[in-house]
């Protein structure tokens, strides 16, 4: 008897994508997929569309074109098994919260509305303060925390969503060695508990040895799949070495004319 | 005699001096207010607005008498104290600028009225009027108020003149201001007590509640006319002075009305005309101009479809009927039929029985629209490794939007390629 | 201290209760002017209320001029987002625009309104007394001033809203893009919010006015942010430090016969100064003492 194998969804396909930033298209046509259990770095020059691809991808910027599916669905239908770790600049940590609190908000998606935090989920909590080795911080408040100590509590709290899927912007931005090193291997032990990893990464030195899978960005698609394949010097090359001046002339012309990315797409009124 | 030609005869002095000074204070409010609409930040003129009152209550409680001079210093004082104020609390605490400013002005404020109701009650006759200062009242000018506002204004007017370049470099690029060795410190220092200033005149016509308003809102309104800073300055100028004007006319009309709120609510539909009607940044000019692109965009499309129809037949002379052209692209034949006649209208297409034909100009456009679809699916392809089977949709809309320069630019840097990905050939003219 | 007295501190110190907690929101969003155009914006709402209701029924007031602080929100947005008009020009047009429209309608109505321009800026607080909210039944039984429920059921309605959507106040507030990933919907929060602080205007204009509305929103909640890192305690210090403002101002207006309303608003300013210079973990002395004491 034949049986046929059912492969896995991809934890991300991202199809013919374009997203525009202040009207400009930023991401042109991206096509990718990262298929389960990777730990995936995305990188590219500055002003590269990184940090849109995973906004995009989160629902945080509208499509111009293209769709975005994890495990096959669309992200509205899975946002439980998906986590993000911002930049840490996104936030104001002069905020009067405690490391604790922080990470209780990652459980926010599992209560509902009007439910409180309870017993479970600060359990969850704490145990998740400790896989980042921050358990002594928990009622420590986040306005005393060094840039380190930062990334952890924003890790922490992907951890408590309990996700299967884990975006993260410039994670290792600003961040002491030591912390990187137990970052990436938390990461590393993920990946092998079959969590898919996604993480926005800029330094080339470190890329080779974390990620098992590359994706290259500059505006559009330079490269992806496996880190063997993908990091060559002509790729690199290509995503580093310039701007593609026609495709920003004419990405400043959109934004001038106010013109539609798409015929499809109707423009706005305004 | 009617009240308007009455006014605008300006035959009575005191009408003459009411115009004056209410121009003299919102024109020169609106120039100064020009540059912290550029700063970013238009709020501040609202905390100082409301930091002067209990200035102005000082100056009264000192000399006793409604001398400008007194109530001017005094107000000057309040308000630079309370820039210093919000300054200090946000470098030194946590605070942020938003709330520093909210603060300072609702405390300030708080402690004029406080200041203001014990005069009031003190039963000091010297008083009454004191509270014209809340909602402003133009027709209290008087002659030798307008010589106190008038050296005011000028001073302020001489200032922004011999300091626009700096004052203007500053709103740009405080760094590199810095950079060149501009002494910035001063120059904001300048630019601050200048606003100060301007509030403090002219919360005599528009009072301390709504003064924000004369130094933001025609600085929004003017820089929906404009790009360029000196234009932009005056015309705000001039549309301060016309909500003066109008506040002037009010308080004569009417003179137990206070002539704020109506300076206010003039220069306020200045504003929103300017948003929405301004050509090019206003709202109805964007909206008309996205009609317009849509109506290109479904005009070149059915150009080209014709343009495909004579590929196939190899002959772009034959004639197409519609049912054919939908077959191409269906856009509903009442659509095609709208935008066939316009096509016809405009001299790209020629129609006989039914059957509808290029004219030259219509074959050169479409040949063009066609030409840069082409490139651009190729360009997509080579350049950014895009997919075949994917550039088919961007480039139906870059098609429509590339001009003349971007589209040489693009063929030299295809190397005037003969095909596209598609095998389609590129067609040059 | 007299009956009197007592009702009109206990008034105050409910609208200082409700805006310290609402307050708190607002400075840690960043939308303190906000807070403050809608105290203003909502003016012409109230009169048209007033003359469209031709009456007094705080229900009517409350919903009409409600609405028009979601307008505001809603216009600020519409004028930043659509029209591409930067964000402090956008508040600062829309909240003149709508005051000075109130204030205009105040003194065309003048005699259908039962407001007078002044008032609108620092309120009658005075009055709270007198306006007695009278039972119709065979005994006339007077249940006290209406300035005190009125403001004691906004109290209520702020606590249960901020007690019930807790979590997604704190969340929208501390990480908003977070907050989207995770579903949450972070513009209806704000307008949640937004409508909330138009209510709380609303009610407490009769009694305070718009001034003291801003300086009760920002000062408390200013105050308690310096003496803490805890939001639940911020919030608890807010209220306190609001109420104590109410009663020391009620005093410090008697004393000198002039406006409560500024007066409080003066008081509050002074705790906040004091809390500058003297709050353990970020006042100003125990910093520089700190500085000293350890080289």
């Amino acid at each position: 008897m034949n049986t046929i194998q059912q492969t896995p969804p991809p934890a991300l396909e991202v199809h013919d994508l374009t997203v525009a930033f202040d009207r400009k298209p930023v991401l042109w046509n991206i096509d990718l997929t990262i298929p389960q259990g990777k730990l995936a770095g995305v990188m590219g020059p500055n002003g590269a569309g990184k940090s849109t691809l995973i906004k995009a991808v989160m629902g945080l910027l509208p499509l111009s074109s293209g769709f975005v599916k994890i495990f096959d669905q669309p992200i509205d239908a899975v946002r439980g098994r998906i986590s993000y770790v911002p930049q840490r600049e996104s936030v104001d940590w002069d905020f009067p919260a405690s490391v604790l609190d922080v990470v209780l908000m990652g459980r926010y998606g599992k209560l509902g509305l009007f439910k409180r935090p309870g017993k479970t989920d600060r359990e969850k909590a704490k145990e998740c303060l400790h896989q980042v080795g921050m358990e002594a911080f928990a009622n420590r408040q986040i306005s005393q925390l060094s840039g380190g100590q930062q990334q952890r509590t924003f890790l922490a709290r992907a951890l408590a969503q309990e996700a299967d899927v884990y975006f993260m912007d410039e994670p290792f931005a600003g961040v002491d060695a030591a912390t990187e090193k137990a970052i990436i291997q938390l990461l590393t032990t993920m990946t092998e508990a079959r969590k898919t990893v996604i993480v926005v990464h800029h330094d080339l030195q470190t890329a080779q040895q974390y990620f098992d899978w590359l994706i290259l960005l500059n505006t559009r698609l330079v490269a992806h799949g496996p880190v063997e394949t993908a990091f060559t010097q002509q790729n690199l090359q290509d995503t580093y070495g310039g701007k593609l001046t026609l495709l920003s002339d004419v990405g400043d012309l959109i934004r001038r004319e106010n013109f539609p990315n798409r015929e499809g797409t109707i423009p706005k009124m305004i | 005699m009617n009240p308007l030609i009455q006014f605008f005869s300006f035959q009575d002095p005191n009408i003459r001096f009411v115009v004056i000074g209410a121009i003299l204070l919102t024109a020169s409010s609106a120039i100064v207010g020009s540059f912290t609409f550029l700063n970013k930040k238009s709020l501040i003129g609202d905390a100082i607005a409301h930091a002067v009152l209990p200035g102005v209550c000082l100056g009264f409680l000192l000399s006793g008498t409604k001398n400008p001079v007194f109530l001017i210093g005094g107000a000057f004082i309040t308000g630079w104290l309370s820039l210093v104020a919000v300054e200090f609390v946000v470098s030194r605490t946590r605070i942020k600028e938003d709330t520093a400013i909210g603060l300072v002005l609702s405390v300030f404020f708080g402690i004029g009225i406080l200041m203001l109701t014990v005069i009031q009650k003190s039963g000091n006759a010297a008083q009454s009027g004191l509270d014209n200062f809340l909602f402003g009242k133009a027709a209290a000018l008087v002659g030798d108020d307008l010589i106190a506002f008038g050296a005011v204004a000028a001073i302020l007017l001489v200032t922004v003149f011999l300091l626009f370049k700096e004052f203007t470099l500053l709103a740009f690029d405080k760094d590199y201001a810095r950079a060149i060795g501009l002494p910035v410190r001063w120059i904001s220092v300048t630019l601050t007590s200048l606003i100060v200033l301007a509030v403090v005149i002219g919360i005599q016509a528009v009072g301390v509640v709504l003064m924000a308003a004369i130094l933001i809102t025609p600085a929004a309104a003017a820089r929906f006319w404009t790009d360029k800073i000196r234009v932009m300055i005056m015309l705000a100028c001039v549309f301060g002075a016309l909500s003066g004007l109008s506040g002037a006319y009010i308080s004569f009309v009417a003179p137990a009305m206070p002539t704020g709120p109506w300076i206010v609510i003039v220069i306020s539909t200045i504003a929103f005309i300017s948003f929405f009607f301004a050509p090019r940044r206003g709202v109805v000019s964007r909206v008309m101009r996205q009609r317009t692109i849509r109506r290109t965009i479904h005009d070149e499309n059915i150009l080209k479809a014709l343009y495909h129809l004579g590929e196939d037949c190899k002959d772009f002379t034959e004639r197409h009927t519609a049912e054919e052209i939908l077959r191409k692209r269906n856009i509903g034949s009442d659509h095609l039929e709208r935008v066939l006649m316009r096509l016809k209208r405009q001299g790209y297409l020629t129609t006989a029985n039914g059957r509808w034909q290029f004219t030259e100009e219509g074959k050169v456009r479409a040949q063009r629209v066609v030409k840069i679809h082409r490139l651009w699916e190729l360009y997509l392809t080579t350049h950014l490794n895009i997919a075949p089977d994917h550039v088919h949709d961007d480039a139906d809309t870059i098609e429509h939007l590339l001009t003349p320069e971007l589209e040489a630019e693009l063929e030299k840097l295809l190397d005037y390629p003969r095909e596209d990905p598609h095998r389609a050939e590129i067609p040059y003219p | 201290m007299t009956q009197n007295d007592l009702q009109i501190i206990a008034t105050a110190a409910l609208v200082a209760s409700s805006c310290a907690l609402l307050g708190c929101f607002l400075i840690l969003r960043k939308m303190a002017m906000v807070g403050d155009a809608i105290s203003h914006a909502v003016l012409p709402g109230i009169v048209i209320a007033f003359l469209v209701s031709g009456s007094r029924d705080s229900v009517t007031m409350l919903a009409g001029a409600g609405l028009v602080g979601i307008l505001t929100t809603f216009l600020i947005e519409f004028f930043h987002k659509k029209a591409r008009l930067q964000t402090d020009a956008s508040i600062g047009v829309t909240f003149t625009w709508l005051f000075a429209v109130g204030v205009v309608l105040i003194s065309l109505f003048a005699d259908k309104v039962d407001l007078d321009q002044d008032c609108v800026l620092y309120g009658e607080i005075a009055y709270v007394p007198v306006d007695l909210i009278i039972l119709s039944d065979g005994n006339g039984l007077i249940l006290g001033p209406k300035a005190i429920y009125v403001t004691g059921s906004i109290l209520v309605i702020i606590l249960l809203f901020i007690t019930l959507g807790y979590k997604e106040l704190f969340l929208t507030t501390f990480d908003p893009a977070f907050a989207t990933a995770l579903g949450v919907s972070t513009s209806l929060w704000h307008y949640l919010l937004m409508s909330a602080v138009s209510a709380t205007t609303v009610a407490s204009f009769e009694s305070v006015g718009a001034i003291l509305v801003v300086a009760l929103l920002i000062g408390p909640a200013a105050t308690a942010y310096l003496f803490t890192d805890n939001f639940k305690v911020m919030l608890v210090l807010a209220v306190v430090t609001g109420v104590i403002a109410s009663v020391i101002g009620y005093y410090i207006a008697y004393w000198l016969d002039g406006s409560i309303a500024g007066a409080i608003a003066m008081v509050t300013g002074i705790l906040f100064a004091l809390a500058v210079l003297f709050a353990p973990a970020h006042g100003l002395v125990f910093k520089r003492l700190r500085a000293t004491v350890q080289p």
